[in-house]
This record gives C-alpha cells, sequence and structure tokens, in this order.
C-alpha cells in the first residue's frame, strides 16, 4: 500500500494505519530531531511530541501524496521550537559526555578518529543557522528533494537551492580549518 | 597539509558522516509505544469531552450545557431561583418554550471545505446530574465546602462586573462541584466556571485539548494558561439551535488549573482574544479585584429567571415588588417575546424586570427597576455624537444618554425608574425613543 492510501485510511481514524505510517517514519524522524538538538532525550521528545500533531491534524492534510513534507513541516517547526527552549539548558547526556572527557575516558584512537571525520562534519553543521542546518539535514540525511524542502520549510525552491550551497560553502570552509581539503564539484565554489 | 585529503564528492562525505552521526544513537521504541498509549487514552477521554465540547460549541454559553438545558426545563416549570444565560439562543428557547430544543439541536463539524452540520442527540444524562441553583455563600464559604480556594474576582479585565453566581451540586452524593460566575457588560458577558472533583478532570482535559483543538499555553508565575481556539460554532438563522446553521464562527476560551480546581473562561457575544486573556490572566495571578462577596437582602429575585409568556403583569408585579407598565405591543412592529425578572445587577438590594421585544429586524429592551436610572454614567472622553441632557416633554422628564456609539432613553413613572435602548444599533432620532416611552408610559 502506498503512502497516499495509508495516509487516507488514517484519516478515516484506522488505528492500524497510523501505526504503520508512524512506524515508518519513527526512525529517520528521531534520528533528524537527534542531528538538530544533538540530544537522544529532545530528540525522542520533539518526535513524540509530532507524531501526536500529526495525529490530531492529519484530517485537515487535503493532500495525502504530500504527507511526507506535511510531517516534516510539523518536525522541523517542532524541532525549531525545543531547540530555542533548550537553548541555555544542560542535558545529563551533555554532563556525562564532558564528565568523560575530564576523566580522560575516551581513548586517543576515538578522539582522533572523530576528529578526524564525523565530529568535523557535525561540529561545522553546528555551525551554520538553523534553517540552514535543517536544509542540509532534509535533504543529506532525510533524502528530501528540493521541492519537498521547500514545501516543509514554506519557501521557494530557489531558497532552498542557496541555502544548500551557502551551507555547502560554509561546510567546506570549516572543514578546510582543520585540515580538510576538497577540489571538484559539491563544494558549493571555489574552496 | 596534516590530515589534508581529496574527496571529489563533498555532498557524498556529508551524506555520509549525517548517516554515520545519526546512526549513533537507537530510537527508543518506547517512544512509539507511548504515543499509542496517549493516543488510546486521549480516544477514551475524547469520546466523552467531545461530547460535551460538542455541545458547549453548539451553546453560545460555552459552558454549562447542564445550566442550560436544566434552565430550560425549569422555565417550563416554573420552578423559581434558576439562571439562563443572556445569550440569543437562550432568548429564543425562552421565548419560544422547551419543546422547541428538544431532543436534538444542530451541531456543525469541520470539514475539509468548510463545515457540514448534523443533527446532535442530546441524552438525558446530560441534564440530570447537577443541580444548578443560585448561591449567595462567599469564596471563603465556599472553598471550606469543596476543600481547595476559589476565587472569583468581583470584576474581570474590561469592565465585566460580576452579576450573580450558582452553584452546581452533584445528584449522586450531594457534593458542590460547578460554581459558575457570570459577567456582565453592555451587551457583552463573561462567564467563568470554577470546577472541582470530578468534574474537574482538567488533566484529562489539557490532554484531550492538545490532541484535538488548537491552543497556546503560556505561563505566569506557577500559573499554566491554555486560550483554546473551540471547535467551530454554528451561526443559527433567528439564533434558533434547530434550524440549520448558515456559517460558523469560532471562539476562544481561557482554561487553567489552581489548587486542584480547573477554572474555565469564556466570553459570550464574540471572540475571546490573547490579548484579552493575557490580561485577565494577570489579575488572577495577582488576585487584583476583591472577591466578589455580597450578600443580597431578602426579598431580591436572586437568580435572572425568564418567565413564560403567558405571565400576566400582576404576576410579575408580584415578584418584583413593584408597580410595572409593560405593554405587550409598541409601534414599528415591537412585540414582547421575552420576560426576565431578577436582581438589579447594579443595585443588589433591588428587583429588576426586563423585557425584549423583537420586530425581525432589532430588539429593543426595556428595563424597570426600583433601584435607580438603569443607566451606566461612563468616563468617557467627551465623543461629539455625545448629546446627553435632560428633555422635558408635558409633565414627563427624561434622561437622554448616549455611550458606546448608542444612546438610552431613561424615565421615572411611579417612583420606578423606566429604561429603553436598541441592543444593537441606535434610535433613529430622540423623538422615536419618546414616542415609544409615551406609549409605554400610557399602557
Amino acid at each position: 500500500m502506498d503512502e497516499a492510501e495509508l495516509v487516507l485510511k488514517c484519516q478515516k481514524g484506522d488505528a492500524e494505519s497510523f501505526n504503520i505510517l508512524f512506524r515508518n517514519h519513527f526512525n529517520k524522524a528521531v534520528r533528524y530531531a537527534y542531528l538538530i538538538t544533538g540530544r537522544k532525550d529532545l530528540a525522542e521528545d520533539i518526535v513524540q511530541e509530532a507524531l501526536l500533531e500529526c495525529y490530531r491534524d492529519i484530517k485537515y492534510l487535503k493532500q495525502p501524496s504530500r504527507f511526507r513534507a506535511w510531517f516534516y513541516r510539523i518536525l522541523v517547526r517542532t524541532s525549531w521550537r525545543v531547540k530555542a527552549k533548550e537553548k541555555n539548558r544542560v542535558s545529563f547526556e551533555d554532563l556525562s559526555e564532558s564528565n568523560e572527557m575530564l576523566n580522560g575516558q575516551r581513548d586517543f584512537d576515538s578522539l582522533m578518529e572523530s576528529r578526524e571525520s564525523n565530529e568535523s562534519i557535525y561540529s561545522a553543521l553546528n555551525k551554520l543557522s538553523l534553517p540552514l542546518r535543517t536544509t542540509v539535514i532534509l535533504h543529506y540525511y532525510n533524502d528530501l528533494s528540493v521541492k519537498e524542502i521547500a514545501q516543509t520549510l514554506n519557501c521557494f525552491q530557489g531558497t532552498v537551492k542557496s541555502r544548500l550551497h551557502n551551507a555547502r560553502k560554509m561546510l567546506a570552509k570549516e572543514l578546510q580549518k582543520d585540515g580538510f581539503g576538497f577540489e571538484g564539484k559539491g563544494c558549493g565554489s571555489n574552496v | 597539509m596534516e590530515a589534508m585529503c581529496e574527496i571529489d564528492n563533498f555532498e557524498e562525505l556529508i551524506r555520509n558522516e549525517l548517516d554515520i552521526k545519526a546512526n549513533k544513537i537507537d530510537p527508543s521504541e518506547k517512544v512509539l509505544a507511548d504515543v499509542s498509549e496517549k493516543i488510546k487514552n486521549g480516544n477514551k477521554q475524547s469520546s466523552k469531552l467531545r461530547h460535551r465540547r460538542l455541545l458547549m460549541n453548539a451553546f453560545p454559553v460555552n459552558l454549562n450545557i447542564k445550566t442550560y438545558i436544566a434552565a430550560a426545563i425549569v422555565f417550563v416549570l416554573m420552578a423559581p431561583g434558576f439562571t439562563m444565560l443572556f445569550s440569543k439562543e437562550a432568548r429564543v428557547i425562552a421565548a419560544e418554550g422547551i419543546e422547541r430544543i428538544g431532543k436534538w439541536i444542530y451541531v456543525v463539524q469541520r470539514t475539509e471545505d468548510g463545515f457540514d452540520s448534523v443533527k446532535y442527540e442530546i441524552k438525558d444524562d446530560y441534564v440530570s446530574d447537577l443541580n444548578f441553583d443560585y448561591t449567595g455563600m462567599t469564596d471563603e464559604e465556599l472553598s471550606k465546602e469543596i476543600g481547595s480556594e476559589v476565587y472569583m474576582p468581583s470584576e474581570l479585565w474590561g469592565g465585566y462586573k460580576f452579576i450573580q453566581r450558582n452553584k452546581g451540586v452533584s445528584i449522586k452524593d450531594n457534593k458542590t462541584v460547578d460554581i459558575t460566575g457570570i459577567y456582565s457588560k453592555k451587551n457583552d458577558g463573561m462567564v467563568l466556571s470554577i470546577r472541582s472533583g470530578s468534574y474537574a478532570q482538567i488533566d484529562e482535559y489539557i490532554e484531550y485539548i492538545k490532541m484535538n483543538e488548537k491552543y497556546q499555553m503560556y505561563k505566569v508565575k506557577d500559573f499554566e494558561f491554555y486560550w483554546v481556539e473551540g471547535s467551530p460554532q454554528g451561526i443559527y438563522p433567528d439564533h434558533d439551535l434547530q434550524k440549520k446553521p448558515v456559517g460558523i464562527k469560532t471562539n476562544h476560551y481561557l482554561i487553567w488549573k489552581h489548587d486542584g480546581l480547573s477554572y474555565e473562561l469564556s466570553r459570550q457575544s464574540q471572540d475571546f482574544d490573547l490579548y484579552s486573556a493575557k490580561e485577565i490572566t494577570k489579575l488572577f495571578v495577582n488576585k487584583t479585584f476583591p472577591s466578589c462577596d455580597k450578600k443580597e437582602s431578602v426579598g431580591v429575585i436572586r437568580s435572572q429567571t425568564y418567565l413564560p409568556q403567558t405571565t400576566t403583569i400582576g404576576e410579575i408585579e408580584e415578584m418584583v415588588g413593584f408597580k410595572v407598565k409593560i405593554p405587550e405591543k409598541i409601534s414599528k412592529d415591537y412585540e414582547l417575546k421575552t420576560r426576565l425578572v431578577g436582581m438589579d445587577p447594579f443595585e443588589k438590594d433591588c428587583n429588576m424586570f426586563t423585557g425584549k421585544y423583537e420586530n425581525g429586524k432589532t430588539v429593543l429592551e426595556l428595563i424597570i427597576t426600583e433601584g435607580a436610572w438603569p443607566m451606566q454614567e461612563f468616563d468617557r472622553i467627551k465623543d461629539p455624537n455625545d448629546d446627553t441632557r435632560l428633555i422635558v416633554a408635558g409633565e414627563s422628564e427624561y434622561k437622554w444618554t448616549y455611550a458606546d456609539g448608542s444612546h438610552m432613553l431613561g424615565w421615572k413613572n411611579d417612583c420606578v425608574y423606566y429604561c429603553i435602548h436598541l441592543e444593537s444599533g441606535d434610535f433613529d432620532s430622540v423623538e422615536e425613543a419618546l414616542k415609544i416611552a409615551n406609549e409605554i408610559g400610557n399602557k
């Protein structure tokens, strides 16, 4: 059954269809929220809230084929709101991570490993503004097309393209500071 | 350069690295289970609350369908001491009789393209589980009785003055579970309902709202206020709940919890905006106004009571305790449709009669009271249209006053004060108002 049919069934109140629909999007949604907030507990709270909002408002969705963009819109809105609220708070996860650092429990190899690739990208990503970061994550992690992102963020496709272009440029610049070098297509511009 | 690497496809790098970072966590299945559980519980509450909400939405008096129906029934039985609120729909029922409401009404439900009108059955259990009546108890006495702190201010932000309150007592165990306060200002009113015990259900209610309604939550000190957009209400032709609605309107209401009690506040004639909600909120948190406690004199009809159309002038005079002149018909095809007696809200020691005359276009209100001039003097900025003055016509003196874009005409007859005004709009001229006053006076 394709997603639009599933959504139609949900709109008629079919509990099993909700179950399937939520399950289909759950993992990617939590991980999106995790990439935005950097915290698993917050990510799960965000997704829970978004799913409940989705359940409440799905009856108003006019085009079931646009479910993905519509759902991500809820998710993005929720995550931005939570992110803004949690800006000045410190989580237990943050604390345990910094304790590990202080106690010297992370071995040198893992630090090097994270520094060399993943953490560098991620910390560079964190330096982007929230709209840019959201655009990058939706595109590169959640595989939303430019059109879907435009629908999700309620902006023009041109805006999405320029955000992606600017984000790549800034990411490349940040990574260069960390000693990475790039050439070829996809780096945004002449970095 | 150290750690220098060359990557052909930068986009691939971003994609891979985001995947790695994201896969570091395993989303907990418990979240999905919690969502299912909340939906299941929400649905259970929903069907109960949805029913209540639907009825509330159908009735302009957002809060008390029970009061409303019970009131309509008591009206037929002519039992004393019930309260009806001043909505137009209530007036239609009062004028037409309980049989007009029957066992069903039209309610509206939003659809993708607009709204649908559906017939909705009014179940008996919504009529019979509470007894409502006027109460003269103070906040302190009610707090003692309920076991939680009750605060019903004497005034609400926006110039709404407290008129009266009613107590809802559970028929099952005789416990007080609902206190409803009525506030009024010209042609508008607010209703504050405070509920306790199983009638409070505030947490479930908030869950329901989160699942089913659009809302905005804000905090002031320890209070959490929910400004909620109610489901659409019907716009009924002639305010008749059994006529198919011709449109929809949406009203907001405010709910919060304090000391185990639930508070719900709604406005009667218009929508309740967030700004007003926040201003009212402040006075509740800071207890700006004193409690509305005031004992009324014995002999005063404490609740506003609609009377059947068959009530005679003699019966009305017996109820209010003074002579009245109330014609059945007056010029411009005005016909007396509604008769209401009760305590004068501004002179709580006195009784007051209110009659509503309708001609299909406008509603003319006649107020007769022993209290004082039933016309409010406002601290107003001098308006160029304000032609307030004393008029002497023949041997009689009339007070012609202006406020908020319309006029009132008052006069005194046999030590009783009379006042006429139009519910919306204004008299064509002072002469028109004087002519009507003369017809009433010569009755």
